[in-house]
Parts: structure tokens; sequence; C-alpha cells
């Protein structure tokens, strides 16, 4: 599903290079569950942004489905992204003017679903989550973790076939991560393709393959 | 989808609901302004357009030299020209204003506003008729046309052809149709008409086979097929001074005759010696147009300039829909939807303001003008705004943020880092704060020039004088009139004058003295004064005396100092010189030091004066606290002597004072719009620096904890709209000082444009503006940092 190859990612800092991705090669099949874990700094959030198309390398390739991500124009790349990839932002990235319901429909408007089909969505969601009493509250009448959750309602109500978690669980309590760790197990056996950014090694279990970064460098086990 | 774009729209609004206010009300009451201005503009530029052949009508102007143009032209002209030209088709001639006593049904009312025209007007002119045959109306000299205002104020009715009015308390006449309410677009404004076959040969009006008295205004109607252009209309005009000079001899057949459109009758008249009414001036209409254009300049930037720092707080949004999903055409669909929405919001509450101010609007203006909401012009223009506002103020979100990768947006980097956007948002401050500047550079200007007018040393004393025009049985019993005046000590400070010296028209070239150039293209206006004219004015006598009824003054002269120079004279040297008007000989008795008669916009020249046998009206210098007593006194001896007129008086300084009235209107409507630009750019800046400090928040919040001090603070979000203004000082001095001085040019007598104005302007842009600025940072400076630092 998704392969990289010489990826570099660099930031010019008072003239010198620093170097944030070095050399990246990665194979993801689909239907694999990936938990990627390294120090603060190494470059974890970096390459799930290059893998959902949110940021691009200064050098490499990137195949997705296939295709050569690169080569396309920005339109068709960001028609090839669109449905199929949802997204848990480290720090949440809520729309602060939509309530609980209307951040997880959000996705929903862009894909021509009908508003009773996106009730229901929504509704399964806020179940799932446990989150039904909250639909109405905006972001800032949330914890950190309850933003959290909302977030990654929001990227599962489009039901992506990959899923880029950045720190998923960093805010929750422990019984609150395991509950997402094991809907994304469920998730995974249903299909979907799973990257993880993880600092827990617990969490990373879930995952059937660890990969190490150090320095923007994969380190193989 | 259209639910979710309406509801984080008003929660944004709702949100920042000042913020919104600020934005939407500037951008309203902006609108508003420019609605009543453009209203009133277009009003002064449509005047006689409703006449069906408006395009094909001319008014005959005449001209001896440059400095002296009439509207006026002599009787016959009119009906030879329009027999022995082939280009005119027809013509229509108007006598001078007449003031008539009407009665009926024991109504008498004196009715200024009429003319005598010739029996073809209603189908030379299109005034609607309401009762009547208009091709019959004013075929017999008995008759009388009526507009609807005056026929219901005599006969509580429009159904009245046939009945009659008692005309001077003598001469019954016929109405024979009523028209409609004239249209206050027109330049010709009238309560009746009388037809010129009325005139008896022994009035001053008559059309006599006088070529060169210039008493009738003389319109023309150019054939449908001729193409009037500069070069046509001036064959018909050397056409017509051909012709002209066949029936005179001497200067006067060097008259230069002009054709004047018809619609550039009420907007260039300018400079036009006995004209029919006070016009407009296009350069007015021009300048205020341009105020129009500025404000909605300013609403316009601010609107967008507020949208613009508001949707850059949006910038998160335009990002996390993007990685959600949204594509480029959605994000657009949402923002200009948004944008476009707004705006109409704002044009609908500025239609409603408009429509609240009309009436007050009218009075400022002088006329009472309706909004056609529904007419084609008004439709255009505003959809030209919503389109023209809403796709600039929304492409911002729309286009500029929804191109960036969603990455840079979330983290920030595009509202922190990129500058593009400041320093177009810095242009449009500049370019509002130039405007205001302007304006307030006008509004000065107009109201020292106004002020110059008002103080300015007339050569007489314009206060406390009251006039009263001999009318009806008083012509006859001028000398008991004239005693009884002088009996009453109230009274008896008076003097007979044919005319006021305020807008002296007319004039003559049928003048002598020695050594006189029989070339000399020279008018020369003439009053007829009596004896008291120059104490009771409180004018001052050079050389020579004053008429006196102890000589016999019938062919004495006076001069003005300025005549005296025209001869070469000194005024002592001009005293006895031998003198003739009109052939009559006789020498100068005194020269009287310059005074006005003229309004400040044409300069004082030479004038004659006679001694006045025959009356005219009386000015009565009245005693300062006693007006009410003295217009009592004279009212009794009115009323007496001539029982059978209303008695009417007026003012002298009010009467100067309306010489001014489109000066006043124009500086009335130009501190009106001044104030409201200067408002709603401050409104903006208020609304860009509030924003400003929001997004430096974390920033003050740790200097704060780190010891900055107020001052510090304040002048750290304050220094950039300094820098801001500066530039729009500099830039706005000349362009204004240049406006100033060619609106001065317009006058004979003028204010210096001097650079305390300048300065004056820019203090009070720069002050109001460090007030709205210096607010918003002092209370981000005061508040309590850890407010600021304790999320995120
Ligand atoms: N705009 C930038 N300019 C310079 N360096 C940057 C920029 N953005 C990120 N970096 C650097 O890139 C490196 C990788 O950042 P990244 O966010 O990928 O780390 P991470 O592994 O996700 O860390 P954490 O576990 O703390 O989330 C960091 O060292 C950071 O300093
Ligand atoms: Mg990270």
């Amino acid at each position: 599903m998704i392969e990289l190859q010489h990826i570099f990612k660099w930031y010019n800092v008072g003239g010198t290079k620093t170097f944030v991705l070095k050399d990246i090669n990665l194979r993801i099949e689909q239907g694999e569950f990936i938990s990627i874990m390294g120090p603060s700094g190494s470059g974890k959030s970096t390459l799930l942004h290059i893998l959902g198309n949110l940021d691009t390398p200064d050098e490499g390739s990137y195949l997705f489905l296939e295709e050569d991500v690169y080569a396309l124009k920005s339109r068709k790349r960001a028609e090839l992204f669109q449905s199929r990839v949802g997204f848990v932002f480290q720090s949440y990235h809520l729309i602060d003017e939509l309530t609980v319901y209307e951040n997880i429909e959000t996705p929903l408007i862009y894909k021509n679903i009908s508003s009773s089909e996106r009730r229901a969505i929504v509704g399964d969601m806020l179940d799932r989550f446990g989150i039904v009493g909250k639909k109405d509250l905006f972001p800032n009448q949330l914890s950190g973790g309850q933003q959290q959750i909302v977030g990654i309602a929001r990227a599962l109500a489009g039901s992506p076939n990959l899923i880029l978690a950045d720190e998923p669980t960093g805010n929750l309590n422990s019984q609150q991560g395991e509950d997402v760790m094991k809907l994304f197990k469920q998730l995974n056996e249903e299909g979907v393709t799973i990257v993880q950014v993880t600092h827990s090694e617990k969490n990373a279990e879930y995952g059937n393959r660890i990969i190490n970064l150090l320095d923007g460098q994969l380190k193989k086990d | 989808m259209l639910e979710n774009y309406l509801k984080i729209m008003y929660r944004n609004l709702w949100r920042y609901k000042a913020y919104s206010l600020l934005n939407i009300l500037g951008l309203s009451i902006g609108l508003a302004s420019t609605f009543l201005i453009f209203l009133w503009v277009q009003h002064e530029r449509s005047y006689d357009q409703f006449h069906d052949k408006a395009a094909q009508t001319y008014r005959l102007t005449s001209g001896i030299s440059k400095d002296f143009v009439a509207a006026t032209t002599p009787p016959p002209i009119g009906q030879e020209m329009a027999s022995k030209i082939p280009a005119i088709k027809d013509h229509l001639r108007l006598t001078h204003r007449v003031d008539h006593l009407f009665e009926h049904d024991g109504k008498k009312f004196e009715e200024k506003e009429g003319f005598y025209a010739d029996s073809n007007f209603l189908s030379f002119f299109s005034f609607t008729v309401l009762k009547g045959d208009p091709s019959t109306a004013l075929q017999n000299p008995d008759v009388i046309l009526l507009t609807e205002k005056m026929a219901n104020k005599y006969f509580g009715s429009t159904d009245v052809v046939g009945k009659t009015l008692i005309r001077d308390n003598k001469n019954p006449v016929t109405v024979s149709a009523v028209l409609a309410n004239i249209p206050s677009n027109s330049h010709l404004q009238f309560d009746y008409i009388l037809p010129i076959s009325a005139i008896k040969d022994n009035d001053w009006k008559y059309p006599s086979q006088d070529w060169g008295n210039f008493i009738y205004y003389t319109y023309f109607q150019l054939d449908e097929q001729l193409t009037p252009t500069a070069d046509a209309l001036s064959k018909v005009t050397e056409e017509i001074m051909r012709e002209y000079k066949t029936h005179t001899d001497g200067v006067i057949a060097k008259t230069q005759f002009k054709l004047q459109p018809l619609s550039d009758i009420h907007l260039h008249s300018q400079n036009f010696q006995v004209d029919v009414a006070v016009h407009g001036h296009y350069l007015y209409v021009n300048t205020l147009s341009l105020v129009g254009l500025f404000i909605l300049i300013v609403a316009c930037i601010n609107f967008m300039n507020l949208s613009t720092a508001r949707s850059a707080r949006r910038a998160r949004e335009v990002g996390l829909r993007k990685v959600v999903g949204a594509d480029r055409k959605q994000l657009i669909t949402q923002f200009l939807g948004e944008s476009l929405l707004i705006t109409s919001l704002s044009v609908i509450i500025a239609l409603a303001i408009a429509i609240l101010a009309l009436p007050a609007f009218g009075g400022l203006i002088g006329k009472s003008i309706s909004i056609s909401l529904f007419s084609p012009e008004m439709a255009g223009y505003l959809v030209t705004i919503v389109i023209f506002t809403s796709l600039f103020s929304g492409s911002y979100p729309a286009i500029y943020l929804s191109s960036f990768k969603p990455l840079l947006v979330l983290k920030g980097i595009l509202t922190s880092q990129r500058s593009g956007h400041r320093v177009f948002r810095n242009g449009l401050v500049v370019v509002q704060f130039v405007v205001s500047i302007f304006l307030l550079v006008g509004t000065i200007v107009i109201y020292k020039q106004l002020e110059f007018i008002k103080n300015r040393d007339n050569g007489f004393d314009r206060s406390n004088l009251l006039y009263v025009h001999m009318t009806g049985d008083i012509w006859g019993k001028q000398q008991t009139w004239k005693n009884a005046l002088a009996e009453n000590q109230l009274t008896s400070n008076f003097t007979i004058t044919d005319a006021l010296p305020s807008n002296l028209g007319s004039g003559t070239i049928d003048y002598w003295y020695e050594g006189k150039d029989p070339s000399s293209e020279l008018v020369v206006p003439m009053m007829d004064v009596d004896a008291d004219f120059i104490s009771v004015f409180g004018m001052e006598l050079l050389a020579g005396r004053t008429f006196s009824k102890l000589f016999t003054d019938s062919t004495s002269y006076m001069i003005n100092e300025s005549m005296a120079a025209v001869m070469g004279l000194s005024p002592e040297e001009a005293v006895g010189k031998p003198f003739a008007v009109w052939s009559k000989k006789g020498t100068i008795v005194g020269v009287v030091k310059d005074f006005n008669f003229k309004p400040v916009s044409q300069s004082v020249g030479p004038l004659m004066l006679q001694y006045n046998e025959w009356g005219g009206m009386a000015v009565i210098r009245t005693q300062p606290g006693k007006l009410e007593a003295t217009l009592a006194a004279v009212e009794a001896v009115n009323t007496k002597l001539n029982p059978n007129y209303p008695f009417n008086y007026g003012f002298f300084d009010e009467e100067l004072t309306r010489l001014y009235e489109s000066e006043q209107r124009l500086s009335k409507l130009f501190a009106l719009f001044a104030g409201l630009g200067i408002f709603i750019s401050c409104l903006g800046l208020y609304g860009l620096s509030a924003f400003m400090a929001e997004q430096r928040f974390k920033e003050i919040g740790i200097r704060k904890v780190l010891g900055s001090s107020t001052i510090g603070i304040v002048t750290l979000l304050t220094k950039s709209f300094i820098g801001l203004l500066i530039v729009a000082i500099i830039v706005a001095i000349p362009i204004s000082w240049y406006g100033a001085v060619q609106w001065l040019n317009g006058f004979a007598y003028r204010i210096e444009m001097g650079i305390w104005i300048a300065t004056l302007a820019s203090a009070i842009a720069l002050i109001i503006a460090l007030l709205t600025v210096g607010y918003e940072s002092l209370k981000a400076a005061l508040m309590n940092p850890t407010r600021s630092l304790r999320d995120d």
C-alpha cells in the first residue's frame, strides 16, 4: 500500500541543513498495524505527516496505492488521499467554532453522504466513544483527553482505509487508552491499515510491527 | 453542508460580536452615505432630461465680452432666427420671473413664481398637463396656466379649467390648463404661466422690436437630423450672429451668441447675468461624487481589512477542512458565499439607514428626493457593490488561505510569518487615511472660505437692513409713502433704490465719458438710488457729494472708485467731469468707495449710480433691537396706503446669505461625510488594532511576566500604526493641497491655502487614530498576563 524510498527532510536553520528525516525506506502492506516509536524530536510526527500528504519531503519518492504521489498534480494528489486517510493529530486540532457533533460530521459533508446517513454515522461514533452527552459542547468545553477522543472519532467517521494516528492516547487515562487500542485492533482486523506513533511499549504491542526512529533514521530491530 | 457553513459563519460572527458589528456597521454606514450622495448626484445630473425633446433643445445665451455673458436675449431674435435658419425648428420665449397678485373668493396672495411665455410653451416643453387642452391653452391673452399646487391653493381642487382669478386687483384671467407640480429637477420652477400676448405695450417686458434690449430667455429646438457636434452648433450660432448684425450696429452688433444645451443649464450656468434661477454647480456635484466614491472606498477597505483579519483567525479551520477532505472548490464556495451573505446583509442595513435618513438628508440639500429601489441604476449599483466587496473580502480566505499546505496553517506559520497580506492590509490602512485627511482638509478649507465670505468687508454695513418693494397703489402714492416712512423715527432712516447690491446682473455699454475708446466692450452695471443711499448703507464717499434733494440731480451721476480707474482718473479728478448714459448728458458729482454688488465668485468692477426719481424699493436701516416695532410701523403704513396688497418684506442680510446657499450646503455635506469617513476609518483601525493585540496576546503576556512596562507594551503595539499614518500624511498633503487650491480658484476673493490647514487636518487624523489604537493597546497592556498564558 505504502512505499517510501530515500525520503529526506531537512530544515535550513542558520544556514546549515538540519536533517529531520534521513534516507527513510519503508514498505507498509495493506492490513498492517504499525507502531512508530522513538525519542522526542526524532521525526515521528514529520514522517506521519508525509505519509498523510500533509507535508512533503525534500527528497525521495512515495508510492501510495501503486501511484507515484509526487508525480501527481496537487489536485489529483489531494483526491487520492482525501477519502482514504483518517488523521489523528498529536494536538487534536478540532475546529473551535463547531460542536463535538459537527466536528465529527465535517469529513462526511465533503463526501456526498446524505444527511440521514451522516446522522447515523456520527451517532454511532458518539456511542462507540461514550461521548453522546458531550455532543453539543464546543472543544474549549472539553478536557484534553475528551478532545483527543473527538479527534479520533472524527478520523474514523469517514471510514478511511488508512488511519494515521499521532500519539492518539497521549492524553488518555490507561482505561481509555486501552479502549482506543482495542478499537484500533478491531478495525485492523476488519481490514483497515493503521500507523500509530506512540511512546508506550504496551500500546505499541497492539501493532504487528514496530518501527524505531532515531535522529531521523530507521533503526531495524 | 450549507447548514454547516451557515452555522460556523453565524458562530464566528457571534463569537467576535463587537468585531462583526464594527465590520457590518462600518460597511452599512459607508454604503448608506454613498447611496445618499449618489441619489443627490443623480438628481442633479437629471435636470431637464424629462422633456421629450431635451436632446434637441438649447437656450440662446449672449455675451458682450468674456466677462459679461447673459442668459437673456432680445425679444425679436427667436422668431427671426427660427424663420431664417433652417436648422432651427422651433423657438420659445420666456420673460423674467414676474410677480403678480391673484385673488379668488377672498383668497389673495402675491405670487412670485411666474413667467410669461409664448403660446407653444406646452408643446415645446413636456410638463405634464392634468386638465385642459395643451394645444390651445395659451392661445388667448386672458388665460393662465396653473400648477397643481397653485390650483389647490386657490380653489382646493385641480378641476378648475374655465374658472377665473383676479390678477392685480383688476384683470380677470381664466384658468386654461392645470399642470402637474413641476419636477424638482427642472431648471424652470414656476407656479403659473401667463401668455406673452397679455403684456401691454407700455410694460418694459413688452416684446418690442428692440434688438438691443436683452430681456427675454430664448429657447430653440434644432433639427433632429442635426448631429450636435461642436462644429455643427457653432455653424448655427454663426448664422445667428450674421443675421443679428443686420439688425444692429455699434458694439452691440458684436454680441456673441451661444447655444447652451438644455441639460447643461442646471450645472453649467456659472457666470450668466440675469439667469432664471439659482443653479447647481458641476464642480460641487463632481466634488461630492468624489467624496461619495471616497467613502465607498473607505468603507469597502474597512470591511475587507476587518474580514481578512478575521479570516486569518480561521486559517486553522481552512487547514483542518482540507485535512478531513475538503477540496479547494468547496472552501472557495464556503468563504465567498459567507462574504457574499455578510455583504448583502450590510447592503440591506445600508438601504434601511438610507431610507430613514432621507428626510434629514433632504433638509440638508434643500430638496426632497426619493429612493427608487427598483430602478435599474440602483439595482446595478447595489449588485456591483455586493459583488466587488464580497469578492474582495472573501477571496483572501477563499483563495489565498486554501492554497496553503494544511500543515503550515495548522502550525500557525502562515499567520505569524507570511507578511504578504500584512503589507496589503497596511496599504489599505494608508489609503483609508489618505482619503480621511483629504476630506478633513476639504472641510476646513470650505469652512474657512465661508467664514471669509461672511466676514468680508462689503464696503457697507449689511446688518439690520430691511427692504420693502413698492407694490400696487404705492406706485401712485410714492411721495405720501415716503413721507409716512420719514415721519416715524423707527423707519425714517431709509433710502429708495431700484435694486439691492447683492447680485447686480445686467448693465450697459451705452455710457460715455471724455476719451472713452469707442470699441470698448466693458459692460457697466447701473443702480438708481436716491440721496440717502450712501448714508443708509454706510458706504464711504471718496470725493464730491452724494445725490441731494437740494440739487436738481436728474442729470447727475455718481461712480465708484473702479469706474474712475477705468476712466484713468483719481476720485477727486473724476468729480465734475461730463458723463452720459443712454445719451442722457450730465456730470459726475461724487465718487463712492468700491462696495460689493456681486457674489464673491466675481470681482467687483466699475459701477454707475444715477438719481432715482421713479421708485423701486425702500431699504430701511432698523435700530438695533427694534426690528419688531419697525416692521409693524412699515406694515401699518403699507396697509393704509395699499390695502389691496399683502405686505411683503425681506432682510438684506438673508438675501446675501442666500447667494452662498450652495456653498453652505457643500460645507455641511462635506463636514458630514468627512466625519463619517473618519469614523469608518477609525472603526477599521480599532478592529485592526484589536486584532493585532489579540494575535500578540501571548507575546504581550510573556513580556509582562518578564517585566516589561505598560508604556513599553503600548509603544510596541502602536509603533507600526504611527508609521502607517505618517506615510498617509505624506501622501495626503499634496493631493488635498491641490484639490483645495483648485476649489478656491473658483472664487475671485478667497483665503490663502496655508500649511496650517494641512497640518491641522493631519494632526486631527493622527490624534483620533492614536486614541483609537492606543485604547486597544492599553487594554492589552493592562491585562492580567496569566490569562494569556493559561492554556496553549
Ligand atoms: N519548521 C521547522 N524548522 C526547523 N526545525 C523543525 C521545524 N519543524 C520541525 N522541526 C524539527 O524537526 C524535528 C522532528 O520533529 P517532529 O515533530 O517530527 O518530532 P517528533 O518525533 O514527533 O517529537 P515528539 O515525540 O515530541 O512529538 C524536531 O527536532 C524539530 O525541531
Ligand atoms: Mg510528534
